[in-house]
C-alpha cells in the first residue's frame, strides 16, 4: 500500500508538470451580440397542467391539515366530554349511594317511632284486639283454612298471609 | 470535484486534495454515529426500566377503582348495611410548606390530636394518612383551605342505616371494608369485590391525552346479602328486651325469633348492660350489645332441657304421658348427689305430664333413670346439643355436651334437668324447633339469598332437616307444654286467642369458686323461656334468656315471672307482624 500510494502520487506530479492547465472558456462578447432577443415565450399547456396539478395538490394537502387539525380538535373536545362526563356518572353515584343510605336512615324503625311519638303523639297499644269471625263466616275460614295438628305446616310466609287475606274480610266486617 | 484557482501570473484552477478531509469528515461522522448507537443502546438497555417507569409515571395515570360492597338487606328488602362515599385525606410531608400550622388548622377541623398530626407530617415519608373516612362537611372545610401537600381520596366506609339494629348480628368492617365480624365476616367473600382499574395517558395538567391509551377494567361490586330477619321485628324485640332487662335489672338478655318449620330466624336480639364507670352508683342503661351473644355465648339452660328428657323418655317407649308415679321432693343419686325440687312437697302421683307442668326436678331425674346414659346423650345431641347449627357463624360455639364417657353418677341427675351442660340461646330454640316441626331437626338459616352483580337473586339452599323423634312423640311433648303454658309455671307465656306451648327454665349460673355459689354464698340465675305459637300448628318459636336477673321480690329470677311475660310480648308482636291468625280447628276436628 506504501508504494502504490507513492507511485500514484509521483505520477500525478508528473502529470501536473506534463498537461498546462486550462482556464475556464468565457463567452465571447461578440457572439453574445449577435444572438437573436428574447422573445415571449407562450406557456404551454403542459405547464400549465403542472401548475394547476400542483396549485390542486397543494390545496389538497391543506384541506387535509386543515381536516387533521380539525379532526384532532373534534377527538380533544370528544376526550374532555368524556373525561367530564366520566366525573359526571362518578359523583352522580356517589349522590346516588349517599340519598340511598338517607332514604334508608329515614325509613328506619327507630326514627319513625320516634318522629311517631314526639311529633305525632302517638303511643305503640298495650293489647291488640283480634275480633273472631261468627257464624257462617267462622264455619267458611275455618273450613278453608287449617289440617290437624300435627300434619305438615306451611312452608312460608305467603301461605299464612294468604289465609290472613281470606280471614281478614269477615274480621273487618265484624267490626 | 473540488479544485482550486491558482493566481500568480494567471489565473488557473487546479484540483483540490479532498482525501484526507473527507477522511476526517468520515471519522468524525462515524464517531457521532457511534456515539449516537451507543447512547441508544445504553437507553434501551442500561436505562430502559428506570426511564420506563419515569415516563410510564408522567405520562400514565393508573386509577384504582374500589369495587363496591355488597348491600345487607333485611327479608323485605330494607337496608340494614351498606357502603357510602366518604373522603379520606393523606398528605405528602414533602410537600407541606408550613407543617406547624398545617398541624394545628387539621387539629382543629378534625378534632384530633395536635401532636400526632405533626408528628406524621414531621415525617420523611412521600405518605402519611391523616384522616380517614371523614365526615362531608369535614372534607369540604379542609378542600376549602387549600394547604399545601394535603390531597383527597374517595373511600367508601360501612354504614348502618338503622344505627344499633342487629348490630350485633351484621358485625363490623375493619377500615379497608373487610368483613372482622358477623355477618359482614361469615358471606365477606360474598359481599367483597374485585377492584377495577382506569389507566390513561395524560398531559401536563393531568387531563386524558386525546387519542391516547386507555385500559379500563371495571370494578366488579360485591354480592349483595338478603337475610332473613324482619328489620322492624328485629327492632320490635331489641326495644322489648331492653326494656324487659332494665325492669328486671338484668345483666344482659338474649332473644331469637324463628320460623321452626322452616328454619328461618326472624329477630336475634342481643342486650347488654355496660359496666357501671368508677364513681357511679347508677349503671347504665341497657344497649344493644355488639357480639352476637344468641350464639357466641354459652348458658346453663335448666329445666327448659326436660323437654328432651321427655321426648327420649316417650321415644324410647319407657314412659308414658299420663301414668302416674310417685314423686318425692328430694331425690339421691348418690350420696354427694342428693337432687330436690324448687320447692318442698310431699310424695305426689304425678304423670310426665304433670311433671313438666310443675317442672319437677325430682320426676324428670326418674324419668331420666329409665334411660340408659347414651341413650340420653345420643337424644341430647340429635336435638342439636353439642354441636355448632348450619349456621357457621363466626365464634359461634358448639356448647359443652360433656362425652357420655365422662359422665359421673350425678351426671344422670344434673344433665336431664339440664345444668352440667352449656347451651347457646339458638340452640336451645333449635331444639325446641324439633318438637314445633312434628319431630324434625331443621337446622336454622340467616341467609335467604343473595343477589349477584348483575342483578340475579341466588336463593339460598332449603334448611337441612333430619328426624330426631317421631310425629307422634313430638304432637304428644307439645300437648305437655300446651299445658305448662296453660296451667304450669309458663302461665304468664299466654297470648290472648292463641294457644302456646312452652317450657320455663331457671337455672343457677356457675360462679368464679368453681361451685353455683359466689364468695358470698350467694346463687345467681338465669332465666329462660322457650317455646312456640300456635301451638296447633306452629309458626312462630321464641326463646327469651334474661343473665341475672334480680327484682324487687323473691321468686323475681324466676323464669316464669321475668321471660315467660317477655316472651307473650315479643311472640304476639311477631304474630301480629307476621299476619298470623290464630288457630282455627275445623268442624271436622
Amino acid at each position: 500500500m506504501t508504494d502504490g500510494t507513492r507511485a500514484g502520487r509521483a505520477s500525478r506530479a508528473a502529470l501536473a508538470t506534463v498537461i498546462p492547465l486550462r482556464a475556464p472558456e468565457r463567452p465571447d462578447r461578440h457572439e453574445h451580440a449577435a444572438r437573436p432577443s428574447l422573445r415571449v415565450v407562450p406557456v404551454g399547456l403542459r405547464r400549465r397542467r403542472t401548475a394547476v396539478a400542483t396549485i390542486l395538490a397543494m390545496a389538497v394537502m391543506f384541506s387535509v391539515m386543515l381536516g387533521l387539525a380539525a379532526f384532532q380538535t373534534i377527538i380533544a373536545q370528544g376526550q374532555a366530554r368524556l373525561d367530564r362526563l366520566t366525573t359526571d356518572v362518578g359523583t352522580a353515584q356517589a349522590a346516588n349511594k349517599t340519598l340511598r343510605y338517607d332514604v334508608a336512615e329515614l325509613e328506619a324503625p327507630a326514627r319513625i317511632v320516634a318522629t311517631a311519638r314526639e311529633r305525632l303523639g302517638m303511643v305503640v297499644p298495650d293489647t291488640v284486639a283480634y275480633l273472631a269471625p261468627t257464624g257462617d263466616a267462622a264455619l267458611e275460614t275455618a273450613a278453608a283454612a287449617v289440617p290437624a295438628a300435627g300434619s305438615e305446616a306451611p312452608a312460608s310466609e305467603a301461605s299464612a298471609s294468604d289465609e290472613w287475606t281470606k280471614l281478614k274480610p269477615y274480621v273487618v266486617s265484624a267490626r | 470535484m473540488t479544485g482550486r484557482y491558482v493566481t500568480r501570473s494567471r489565473r488557473q484552477w487546479r484540483p483540490g486534495r479532498p482525501h484526507r478531509r473527507l477522511l476526517g469528515l468520515a471519522l468524525v461522522t462515524l464517531a457521532m454515529m457511534a456515539a449516537v448507537v451507543i447512547k441508544v443502546g445504553v437507553l434501551q438497555t442500561i436505562d430502559r426500566p428506570g426511564l420506563a417507569a419515569r415516563g410510564e409515571q408522567q405520562l400514565v395515570d393508573t386509577v384504582k377503582l374500589t369495587a363496591d360492597r355488597g348491600v345487607v338487606f333485611d327479608r323485605n328488602m330494607h337496608e340494614l348495611a351498606m357502603s357510602v362515599p366518604h373522603t379520606s385525606v393523606w398528605a405528602d410531608p414533602r410537600l407541606v410548606t408550613d407543617k406547624e400550622t398545617t398541624a394545628s388548622t387539621l387539629a382543629d377541623v378534625l378534632g384530633v390530636d395536635r401532636t400526632s398530626l405533626l408528628s406524621k407530617l414531621q415525617s420523611t415519608s412521600e405518605f402519611v394518612w391523616i384522616a380517614r373516612e371523614v365526615d362531608d362537611d369535614e372534607a369540604t372545610q379542609i378542600k376549602a383551605m387549600r394547604l399545601n401537600g394535603l390531597f383527597f381520596l374517595p373511600e367508601p366506609k360501612r354504614v348502618l342505616p338503622a344505627a344499633d339494629l342487629a348490630r350485633g348480628v351484621l358485625g363490623q368492617t375493619d377500615i379497608d371494608g373487610k368483613g372482622i365480624s358477623g355477618v359482614e365476616k361469615a358471606y365477606n367473600g360474598e359481599l367483597t369485590g374485585s377492584t377495577g382499574s382506569l389507566v390513561r395517558e395524560r398531559d401536563g395538567r393531568g387531563d386524558s391525552i386525546p387519542g391516547g391509551q386507555r385500559r379500563f377494567e371495571p370494578a366488579r361490586p360485591g354480592s349483595d346479602v338478603v337475610l332473613t330477619l324482619d328489620r322492624n321485628l328485629e327492632y320490635s324485640v331489641e326495644q322489648m328486651l331492653i326494656n324487659q332487662v332494665q325492669a328486671t335489672k338484668a345483666k344482659g338478655g338474649m332473644v331469637v325469633v324463628m320460623r321452626p318449620t322452616t328454619g328461618e330466624v326472624l329477630a336475634i336480639a342481643n342486650v347488654t348492660v355496660p359496666a357501671t364507670p368508677d364513681g357511679s352508683v347508677v349503671a347504665p342503661a341497657p344497649v344493644v350489645a355488639s357480639a352476637n351473644m344468641a350464639l357466641v355465648n354459652v348458658f346453663e339452660p335448666g329445666s327448659v332441657v326436660k323437654v328432651i328428657t321427655a321426648a327420649a323418655a316417650l321415644q324410647q317407649g319407657v314412659a308414658d304421658p299420663l301414668t302416674p308415679m310417685w314423686v318425692p321432693d328430694s331425690y339421691a343419686l348418690a350420696a354427694d348427689a342428693i337432687f330436690s325440687d324448687a320447692e318442698k312437697h310431699a310424695p305426689e302421683s304425678w304423670s310426665l305430664s304433670d311433671i313438666l307442668t310443675k317442672s319437677s326436678n325430682v320426676g324428670t331425674i326418674m324419668i331420666a333413670q329409665r334411660l340408659k346414659a347414651a341413650q340420653l346423650d345420643h337424644y341430647l345431641r340429635a336435638f342439636g346439643l353439642g354441636r355448632k347449627t348450619a349456621l357457621a357463624f363466626p365464634n359461634e360455639s358448639g356448647g359443652i355436651l360433656p362425652s357420655v364417657s365422662t359422665w359421673t353418677k350425678s351426671s344422670m341427675g344434673s344433665i336431664p334437668i339440664g345444668q352440667g351442660v352449656a347451651v347457646t340461646a339458638i340452640q336451645m330454640l333449635q331444639a325446641f324447633n324439633v318438637i314445633a316441626a312434628g319431630g324434625d331437626l331443621v337446622a336454622p338459616t340467616l341467609v335467604a339469598a343473595t343477589i349477584n352483580p348483575d342483578g340475579k337473586e341466588v336463593a339460598a339452599a332449603p334448611a337441612e332437616r333430619h328426624r330426631v323423634v317421631s310425629e307422634d312423640t313430638a304432637a304428644t311433648v307439645n300437648q305437655i307444654l300446651q299445658r305448662v303454658v296453660a296451667e304450669g309455671t309458663g302461665q304468664n307465656a299466654q297470648i290472648a286467642g292463641y294457644t302456646v306451648a312452652g317450657k320455663t327454665g331457671t337455672a343457677r349460673k356457675p360462679q368464679d369458686t368453681g361451685t353455683y355459689e359466689d364468695k358470698d354464698g350467694k346463687f345467681h340465675y338465669v332465666s329462660t323461656f322457650a317455646g312456640f305459637a300456635p301451638a296447633e300448628r306452629p309458626q312462630i318459636s321464641t326463646i327469651v334468656v334474661l343473665d341475672e336477673p334480680q327484682g324487687s321480690g323473691p321468686d323475681e329470677y324466676f323464669a316464669g315471672t321475668v321471660a315467660a311475660p317477655l316472651f307473650a310480648k315479643v311472640t304476639t308482636e311477631a304474630l301480629r307482624q307476621l299476619q298470623i291468625p290464630p288457630y282455627r280447628a275445623t268442624p271436622s276436628g
